[in-house]
């Protein structure tokens, strides 16, 4: 399988104190546990169990996904920051992996 | 090719028809009036789905009446349908090549391998990039597409090796399967969609489906990203189930919400940068914007747009009545820019064009249209619609497209109603 891409997509500007859109990607197919493949055999589940953003070390938001979630999980939310700084995404997958993605915020 | 030139030069075609209309027992002697002059001559610029079938129909159904000259540069054409099935290994290179030679030696078409450059409409000559000229009573352009100059900064034709089209079919296709081949392990490949409107809407899709195919078995872990200018596309719920199903977790779209409408790239590097940020590549698979073939801005009858607007009856151009336009150059309203399409178009052309010349009958027009596309093995899928002609464009009448969630068998029948289809078409341009 080809290794999950994350992506994060940020407001031009950003203004303090003022909630602005997050939108966050990652390509995984999400497998249910619930599926067969071509010949037949159960296809184990593997999914994104987890994603958080944490925000000059304090979690912003933080989201358990259910093998409901379909592939490419999509999640996008609302924030609004007192200051410039580093935002860091980690996508939690079930095989132990941590994809993650870290995005300076520069306030206007 | 100005028209008060026009009107003030000597027309035949007005007088016949000036004549025509003061009495109805003088219409039906105004062809052998044209047949006493000469045969009536047509040139046909473009050997593709319309121009090869415009030709042959009117050689064919005129049975010699009318004079018909077919330029096409190239000796051996190459399908642009199909030739992503070329490079996912559903076909081999020579199958989708088609020789000139049946219409010339059954039809006595006049094929001229050379390059149509300008268009004088006064003279009704069309001049070629050899040197000569072709004089005609009726032009049908059927140039297909160009590319539109700078819609992907940092790309021209200069960076076509480096990053391939593959989206005239020919050297170019041959090119970018050989690239794929040649990925590293776990390598990526991007492909820069285009954005509306642009030649055969699902197969940019397809494209993604065939190459996933090939990297599925060659490269697993190698990675597919689409970077998309448009929302949304053809048969997209169709192929997203698909690459699911069939490549779970290898493509990616980046679609305008993830900055795909600010792409550049940078063939030196290998890079594509989406909304500022540079990405390493290992293929970049670059289908520009896209305007109707050069022939049709030379002959001074596009729209702002690039595209050359038509009448939907006749298929003759609004800016020309001595020229009529076919398949993707034309500006013609709901029909998408398929082989299908164009083959369709060039039918009610042919007739209209034998009426007008040798005043054959003239039927209503009737176009239709099917895409099929490949997006696994034996996992074919389809769209396609029927269309009548108003005053205003051509029109959809209805329409019909698979579904996700059907079964195999109906799936593998697609795909070989699809066999069937360019067996069909191949043989209706060049038999």
């Amino acid at each position: 399988m080809a290794e999950p891409t994350p992506r994060v997509k940020l407001p031009r500007s950003i203004e303090a104190g003022v909630p602005f859109t997050v939108k966050t990607r990652i390509t995984h197919p999400m497998h249910t546990g619930e599926r067969h493949d071509s010949e037949g055999a159960l296809v184990p589940r593997q999914i994104i169990n987890r994603f958080v953003v944490s925000y000059g070390g304090e979690v912003a938001i933080s989201v358990d996904l259910e093998p409901a979630v379909s592939a490419d999980p999509y999640i996008q939310f609302q924030l609004a920051v007192p200051e410039s700084g580093q935002l860091e995404f980690q996508w939690v997958d079930d095989d132990g992996s941590v994809y993650s993605l870290s995005k300076r915020v520069e306030v206007d | 090719m100005s028209k008060s030139n026009r009107k003030n030069g000597l027309n035949r075609r007005h007088f016949l028809a000036s004549a025509a209309a003061a009495t109805t027992a003088v219409s039906a002697l105004s062809a052998p009036t044209v047949l006493a002059e000469g045969r009536p001559r047509v040139v046909v610029v473009g050997g593709g789905a319309g121009g090869a079938t415009a030709a042959r129909y009117i050689a064919k159904d005129s049975e010699g009446a009318v004079d018909v000259t077919l330029v096409e540069p190239s000796r051996a054409y190459y399908t642009c349908f199909f030739s992503n099935l070329y490079i996912g290994g559903f076909r081999e290179w020579v199958s989708i090549g088609h020789s000139y030679g049946a219409l010339a030696a059954n039809h006595g078409v006049n094929v001229v391998h050379d390059w149509a450059v300008s268009v004088d409409r006064d003279a009704r000559s069309v001049g070629l990039a050899g040197g000569g000229s072709l004089a005609y009573d009726r032009l049908i352009l059927s140039p297909g597409i160009d590319f539109r100059a700078g819609s992907v900064p940092g790309w021209d034709l200069s960076q076509q090796n480096r990053m391939p089209h593959a989206y005239k079919a020919g050297s170019q296709t041959q090119l970018l399967r050989a690239q794929i081949e040649a990925m590293p392990e776990g390598g990526t490949y991007c492909m820069v969609a285009p954005p509306n409107p642009f030649r055969c809407p699902p197969g940019p899709y397809e494209r993604i489906s065939m190459v996933a195919h090939v990297l599925k078995q060659s490269n697993p872990t190698a990675k597919i990203i689409i970077v998309d200018p448009k929302e949304k596309f053809s048969k997209q719920g169709l192929f997203e189930d698909g690459w699911q199903r069939h490549y779970p977790g290898m493509v990616e779209r980046i679609g305008p919400d993830f900055g795909g409408d600010k792409v550049e790239v940078r063939p030196e590097a290998m890079e594509v940068v989406v909304d500022g940020e540079a990405m390493k590549v290992d293929v970049c698979n670059v289908i520009p914007a896209q305007q109707a073939g050069g022939i049709a801005a030379a002959a001074g009858i596009t729209n702002e747009a690039g595209w050359a607007p038509i009448v939907p009856a006749t298929m003759q151009s609004r800016a020309d009545e001595n020229i009529h336009v076919l398949g993707d150059a034309a500006h013609q309203g709901d029909m998408p820019k398929s082989g299908f399409s164009a083959n369709s178009q060039a039918k009610v052309c042919a007739m209209a064009v034998r009426g007008a010349l040798t005043g054959s009958s003239v039927f209503p027009p009737r176009f239709s249209n099917t895409c099929w596309s490949l997006i696994g093995t034996d996992d074919g899928v389809k769209v396609g619609a029927s269309y009548e002609a108003t005053d205003e464009k051509i029109a959809k009448t209805d329409g019909f497209i698979s579904q996700t969630g059907e079964g195999a068998e109906l799936r593998k029948a697609t795909y070989e109603e699809s066999l069937g289809w360019y067996a069909g078409i191949t043989a209706d341009m060049f038999s």
